[in-house]
């Protein structure tokens, strides 16, 4: 180890940092692919083609070879007083300097081999755009210590993270339930559909050579039963793709959450998780814009929410700046809203919710079921004659959907703070200070107008917030109280 | 020390209370010229196609019955919105209205203005007019546009707002 090291004068990253400039390399080559298709097209048509294949080698020469390896002799960094420096780039030079008040939070990884080498991958979270953020592949323990101690923001004590109690900890049943109550089962099968249909082709050749073989007496008895014998094979296929899709997400939620852990250090809560790559994520109480905890069918069933707290950011950012919590369920939400917004008082969030005006339903049905419809069939009408109006009765089927929302839809608010809930089959609930918003809306329809209504929209820094369907007074009162509070806040809001 | 006074609601001062300027004039006269010029724009390219091809040619015949007063009715709605457009100017806020059908009122403190832009096209120069623009953090939903001030207003605003902001 090279302990040697002073984080004030210009530091190189550790050598395996070369690692991670390659896979940097590489994802942009990746990236770039679809770009480099039409010079491909035009090179493989012309008499340069006998060039393609030494420009090619060059090419991946640079950025597997030269690319990382120079990038990591031009890497610099170092720590002053106030500030965290970074100077890079090979031909073009780049030097970043960011003050230490301005990072919002960091974020830690250790993949493997880094693990074997006690180096980390340090990204410094800052309120600006995701392009100039810093991130230092391969420094050591020592440094990282630092980072956070200059991180903290009072200056005398810095409690190792694991000699406080954490808030929460994941056991490996949790993490198999988060792996079976995963969205991303649900995006896995979506990409993975057409995935399927394709493949049949090369499917039944490779049944029929290989599964043929080994399962033929099995098959041949299948396909023997005329009808029947088709009911079982789609039962067993269906089993077959789920267990595999609820294997695979189970598996990613173990490598990705195995250990969790979350804490609250100082003024900030940080979690460590992962096992192969250790990610450890920090975020400073006082940049929390709102907290969404959120519930799909499968973690109703299991009665577990996922917590995200969002910070200030660009829209792109929004996801990959948030701070997850995986798994928590509703005590452990009460002690984490608590360390959050210490003066929020009791939670009665989760049941009190004041409803929307119940003519949501028939509104937002009329305009977006309805109408839209009826134009559309009446439109199909010179090509299909009138028989296509009966498809104005699929209109019908969007009601129960919207009902079934407006009786997500709910609020509530007090003096400081704002609860909101929504969802269709599942359901989120936010919460924000009022102070920290960025500026409020009121619209009103023609019929909202007649009938004392009106919906409320809040923007804040990291998302926006609609009520649709609220009496105009409580959207009135709910604008005038939020400019109020951010108009008399001393406090910082981003 | 922290003090946590209760408010009543009652106490808070009001935006439906205000009273809102009203934009220049000029500006409805801008909106209508603009699209006059999007519908004659939009009638010469309906005119080219019908020359060109004869299915389109008999479609926009009929069309042109259900366009035409839909065309003048969004040409003619400037006219009756610029009685519900208007601003208002607070000591800490800014709020604007907009919207004939669905109308709109937005709200926002000068201390979360992340910075202003004043902008001109070709025609607010002709009538000395400016739209002004107040971004803040976070914002992508469309940030505040005041279209059709003054231009001179324009200017005084940015600049109070600017000051304003400064201090909070």
């Amino acid at each position: 180890m090279d302990n040697a090291t002073d984080p004030t004068k210009w530091n190189r990253l550790s050598p395996l940092a070369v690692l991670s400039f390659l896979f940097k390399a590489g994802r942009a080559l990746v990236q770039s692919l679809p770009a480099f298709i039409p010079a491909f097209i035009f090179v493989r048509n012309s008499e340069y083609v006998t060039y393609a294949f030494p420009a090619g080698m060059l090419l991946l020469l640079w950025l597997g070879v030269v690319f990382p390896i120079l990038s990591w002799v031009y890497f610099r960094y170092r720590l002053t007083p106030t500030q965290i420096q970074v100077q890079s780039g090979i031909l073009s030079k780049k030097r970043t300097s960011i003050d230490h008040d301005r990072i919002q939070g960091i974020n830690v990884t250790q993949n493997p081999i880094f693990r074997l080498a006690r180096v980390f991958t340090i990204e410094l979270d800052t309120a600006g755009s995701a392009k100039e953020e810093v991130s230092l592949p391969g420094v050591s323990q020592p440094v990282l210590d630092l980072l956070r101690s200059i991180n903290l923001a009072s200056e005398n004590t810095v409690a190792p993270a694991d000699s406080l109690k954490p808030l929460l900890q994941l056991d490996r049943r949790s993490v198999l339930r988060i792996g079976l109550t995963s969205n991303t089962l649900v995006f896995i099968a979506i990409i993975l559909a057409p995935l399927f249909s394709f493949s049949d082709s090369i499917f039944e050749r490779f049944a029929a050579r290989v599964l043929s073989n080994t399962f033929e007496p099995f098959f041949q008895w299948l396909f023997q039963l005329p009808l029947l014998g088709l009911v079982p094979l789609v039962l067993f296929t269906a089993i077959l793709i789920t267990l595999f899709l609820v294997g695979l997400s189970v598996v990613g939620a173990l490598i990705r959450y195995d250990g969790f852990r979350l804490n609250r250090i100082e003024d900030r809560v940080r979690s460590t998780a992962g096992l192969l790559t250790r990610h450890e994520q920090s975020l400073r109480l006082q940049k929390i814009q709102t907290i969404k905890m959120s519930q799909n069918v499968r973690q109703r069933l299991l009665r577990c929410f996922r917590v995200t707290l969002t910070q200030a950011s660009s829209h792109e950012t929004t996801e990959k700046k948030s701070f997850k919590v995986p798994l928590i369920d509703k005590p452990g939400i009460a002690r984490l809203v608590h360390h959050i917004y210490p003066r929020i008082g009791s939670l009665g969030f989760l049941s009190n919710y004041q409803r929307i005006d119940g003519r949501y339903k028939f509104q937002v049905w009329r305009n977006f079921f309805f109408i839209p419809i009826t134009l559309t069939t009446m439109a199909l009408v010179p090509w299909f004659g009138y028989g296509s109006l009966f498809a104005i009765s699929l209109a019908a089927l969007g009601y129960p959907l919207i009902a079934q929302r407006y009786r997500r839809w709910g609020y509530l608010s007090n003096d400081r703070y704002a609860f909101v809930r929504k969802g269709l089959f599942g359901e989120q609930h936010t919460i924000f200070e009022l102070r920290r918003a960025q500026r409020v809306s009121l619209s009103q329809s023609p019929y909202q107008r007649r009938k004392q209504l009106a919906s409320l929209t809040v923007y804040l820094a990291s998302e926006t917030i609609h009520l649709p369907f609220i009496p105009y007074d409580d959207a009135q009162n709910l604008q005038n109280q939020i400019l109020y509070l951010s108009e008399s806040d001393r406090l910082a809001w981003i | 020390m922290f003090s946590n006074d209760s408010i009543s609601l009652n106490e808070l001062p009001k935006v439906e209370d205000l009273i809102l300027k009203r934009l220049p004039t000029r500006y409805k006269y801008t909106q209508i010229i603009r699209r006059t010029g999007t519908v004659l724009i939009a009638i010469a390219i309906a005119l080219f196609l019908q020359s060109r091809n004869a299915d389109l040619a008999y479609a926009l015949s009929r069309a042109k019955w259900a366009s035409g007063p839909i065309m003048l009715a969004w040409i003619v709605l400037p006219l009756l919105e610029h009685r519900v457009r208007g601003y208002a100017v607070r000591q800490l806020d800014l709020v604007y209205r907009s919207g004939l059908i669905w109308r709109k009122t937005t709200a926002i403190a000068f201390g979360r203005v992340q910075h202003i832009e004043v902008k001109q096209d070709v025609l607010s120069r002709w009538f000395s007019l400016a739209s002004l623009e107040l971004y803040t953090a976070g914002g992508r939903a469309g940030d505040l546009c005041i279209p059709g001030l003054d231009r001179d207003d324009a200017d005084k605003l940015r600049d109070y707002i600017l000051a304003a902001g400064g201090n909070g």
